[in-house]
């Protein structure tokens, strides 16, 4: 072995924190050798396409697109969108606040309307456009949203944040009048604990007004 | 959640027979029909609602609003609320339809809330919502515990001994003041409802919501033609200023001429165990001079007949004022 | 004659095909997949993915000189991680692949790897410091066994199915077999 010393901790300003990407700044290397070949042909199983999503009893088959990308997943009926989301595609960007429809920490968008994801189920949305915060934009090229958000300081302990954006982001295409209460009666899905309200509305002012 | 079997059928007819052979199609369903699944999902997530089988309608080509030949609207069953607000013909001749819809729920939910689940929209009495509570609506001859327990948000106006559960949609009432009829497509065929008596009162039976039965699929809603020079107007009241339930609401639809009423339909929100149709307040409005004074006591008359709850009992006056309020906008509209 | 088992077709396609798809599908890059003997049948497996191939002349010395060959062809690309995979383990998939390097983000130690039986193995996720020990591997060393020697600088990740790969043709059979049903490795053992 040279004379390499042990790797120390390694340096925390290299690693890229993407969540709200759900990007990947790693590599791969995937090796293959041969060490025996069995005799037997191989046999065509059934031609189930590669699906993610746990192998269970009574799953569904579906394919979501999701952020662009087709994605073949095998999700229990009862799997809401949210949860299909964040735990079988691992795009954990939405949050699960009330999973009851009522707090907007959840939304995405379907066909590029926002929804509650934790009130609609997975299996219901097959061959649909999903959109996620990961979708929206990336830390090297953030949505004009996402950038107003943190030039205004909308947001604390961040939790909320993903839902607001996306519901802000949808915003920008519905009929919605120019003040701001009209601002304010739109975003009444999403609630801040946090109480980053008037700091929210002047973002997404901002960037109505730069539209 | 209990699991369960989701299919989606090619058409409408498939998809009745899929729900024919259901046990019921009221309480306790064992097949439902899912849209937009913003109340079902909710409820199944709280085992309230338990079904065995999902039928998903959302591609069944219901989603259209179009012109009737008699000059009305007909309303698809899985139009999304967000889009019958917003739509040109709702927002110029039905404008207490798209001003009902935009009180409603968020921008979220407006967008996957369907008509027809907005028609089946259940309550929010929070004893019907908890399965550790007895609840004659959930569980037929278990009790009412609202009726001595929390009923701020309940009803005053067709209660029962049985049952005091309101009615929180804002589209009904709406509806209800525009005369709505809803379009059904059952096992034995078509036929057509009258919103009136589409819901039903709780009486000794609150578990039977709607005269709907088993395979009955809502395919659309129709709406009479609109009458020219109508006034119209729906007034919310609530804790918050948005995305919460009435504590009371009012749809009004009148027509003045020569300083008098000289057509009028009126609705109540919030206060009642269906959508609340008030002849009362429009007997005593028609003919009447359109002024403060009629308005107001087409109001009580409206609310004559209301029962207050043990802790509701301001809904009575909240609502009177809030007609009352409802028709002066659509007067001085 | 048999044929090279990364040929062998579980769920639709070849075992080659479904690692490197899930590579794909897991937004990492660059991918290099390294191919020892028959590179040739195998090349084609691969034909449209956005990946490099590499083939170690070497192959027959052991495993770890593929490593070696994968982590030279790395060279000059930016990334913070390596993750390592096999072609013969068939329930590696894109999300196992993100589980990895969602793990990597919020952990300080330097490797992910993936836990099933008693041990830890590939698919595993190094940090770039880990590099140089990746290129010095030993012929017949593989990512393994520079994770048993790092003791508590691991992060592990579960994953049960991972104790199921493909070496022998009972293993295959048994795959097969058990398509139907779910849990648990699939050595014939």
């Amino acid at each position: 072995m040279p004379d390499d010393p042990r790797p120390g901790p390694p340096d925390p300003t290299r690693r890229k924190f993407l969540y709200t990407t759900g990007g990947s700044a790693a590599a791969a290397v995937i090796a293959t050798y041969a060490t025996s070949t069995p005799d037997a042909a191989a046999q065509r199983s059934s031609s189930e396409p590669i699906a993610e999503g746990p192998v269970i009893e009574g799953a569904v088959p579906i394919t979501l697109r999701i952020n662009g990308k087709d994605r073949q997943l095998r999700v229990d009926p009862r799997a809401t969108l949210l949860d299909c989301l964040r735990e079988t595609v691992v795009l954990t960007g939405t949050k699960k606040g009330c999973d009851h429809g009522q707090c907007g920490a959840c939304t995405v968008h379907v066909n590029g309307q926002r929804v509650n994801s934790c009130l609609t189920l997975a299996v219901m949305h097959d061959g649909e456009e999903i959109t996620t915060i990961e979708g929206i934009g990336t830390p090297d090229a953030m949505h004009p949203m996402q950038q107003a958000f943190v030039r205004c300081d909308a947001y604390q302990c961040g939790y909320c944040t993903s839902g607001q954006i996306m519901s802000a982001v949808a915003l920008l295409k519905e009929p919605c009048g120019p003040d701001d209460a009209a601002v304010r009666e739109l975003m009444s899905g999403n609630i801040c604990r946090c109480g980053a309200y008037p700091n929210i509305v002047t973002a997404i002012q901002q960037v109505r007004k730069n539209a | 959640m209990k699991t369960f079997e989701f299919v989606r059928p090619a058409d409408a007819a498939a998809a009745v027979g899929s729900a024919a052979k259901a046990r019921t199609a009221q309480q306790g369903a064992d097949v439902r029909f899912v849209a937009g699944g913003t109340t079902l999902l909710d409820l199944m997530k709280l085992n309230v609602e338990t079904p065995d089988r999902l039928i998903d309608i959302n591609r069944l080509l219901l989603d259209t609003v179009e012109a009737t030949p008699d000059g009305g609207l007909k309303i698809g069953a899985t139009v999304r609320n967000a889009n019958l607000a917003q739509h040109a013909t709702v927002q110029r001749d039905y404008a207490v339809l798209a001003q009902a819809l935009l009180a409603g729920a968020s921008a979220q939910l407006r967008n996957m809330a369907t008509t027809a689940g907005n028609l089946l929209q259940r309550t929010r009495c929070m004893y019907f919502r908890d399965t550790a509570m007895p609840c004659n609506k959930r569980e037929p001859g278990s009790g009412c515990p609202a009726i001595t327990g929390s009923n701020r948000s309940l009803a005053i106006l067709g209660t029962s001994d049985h049952c005091i559960a309101t009615n929180p949609s804002d589209m009904c009432v709406a509806m209800a003041a525009l005369e709505a009829t809803i379009h059904v497509q059952g096992p034995n065929g078509a036929r057509s409802i009258t919103i009136a008596d589409f819901h039903l009162l709780p009486g000794s039976t609150p578990d039977r919501e709607t005269v709907l039965e088993p395979g009955d699929l809502i395919t659309h809603v129709t709406l009479p033609p609109p009458r020219a020079g109508s006034r119209q107007v729906y007034l919310k009241l609530r804790d918050r200023a948005s995305y919460e339930f009435a504590l009371a609401s009012a749809a009004v639809v009148i027509s003045v001429s020569g300083g008098n009423v000289t057509h009028a339909r009126i609705a109540l929100g919030g206060v009642g165990t269906k959508p609340w149709r008030s002849p009362e307040a429009e007997g005593a409005l028609v003919g009447q001079p359109a002024d403060a004074a009629h308005f107001r006591s087409a109001a009580e008359a409206a609310l004559r007949d209301a029962k207050p709850q043990t802790e509701n009992a301001f809904k009575v006056e909240l609502a009177t004022r809030c007609l009352t309020h409802a028709l002066h906008m659509a007067a001085t509209s | 004659m048999g044929q090279p088992k990364q040929l062998l077709e579980h769920g639709g396609t070849t075992l080659l095909r479904r690692a490197a798809q899930a590579a794909v599908d897991s937004d990492v890059e660059p991918i290099v997949v390294v191919l020892g003997a028959h590179a040739e049948r195998l090349v084609a497996e691969l034909a449209d993915l956005p990946l490099s191939i590499v083939v170690n002349e070497s192959w027959n010395s052991g495993i770890g000189s593929s490593i070696r060959a994968g982590i030279r062809a790395l060279d000059g690309a930016d990334f913070d991680a390596v993750a390592i995979l096999l072609a013969d383990q068939p329930f590696v998939n894109a999300a196992v692949l993100r589980r990895l390097t969602a793990a990597f983000r919020t952990t300080d130690v330097p490797i992910v790897a993936s836990s099933y039986g008693d041990t830890r193995g590939v698919p595993a996720l190094f940090d770039r410091t880990y590099l140089p020990q990746l290129a010095a591997l030993s012929d017949d060393c593989g990512a393994k066994a520079l994770i048993a020697d790092a003791g508590g600088a691991v992060h592990s990740v579960p994953f049960p199915q991972g104790a199921c790969d493909i070496d022998t043709p009972a293993d295959y059979h048994q795959l097969q077999s058990r398509n139907q049903r779910n849990g648990g490795p699939c050595h014939a053992g």
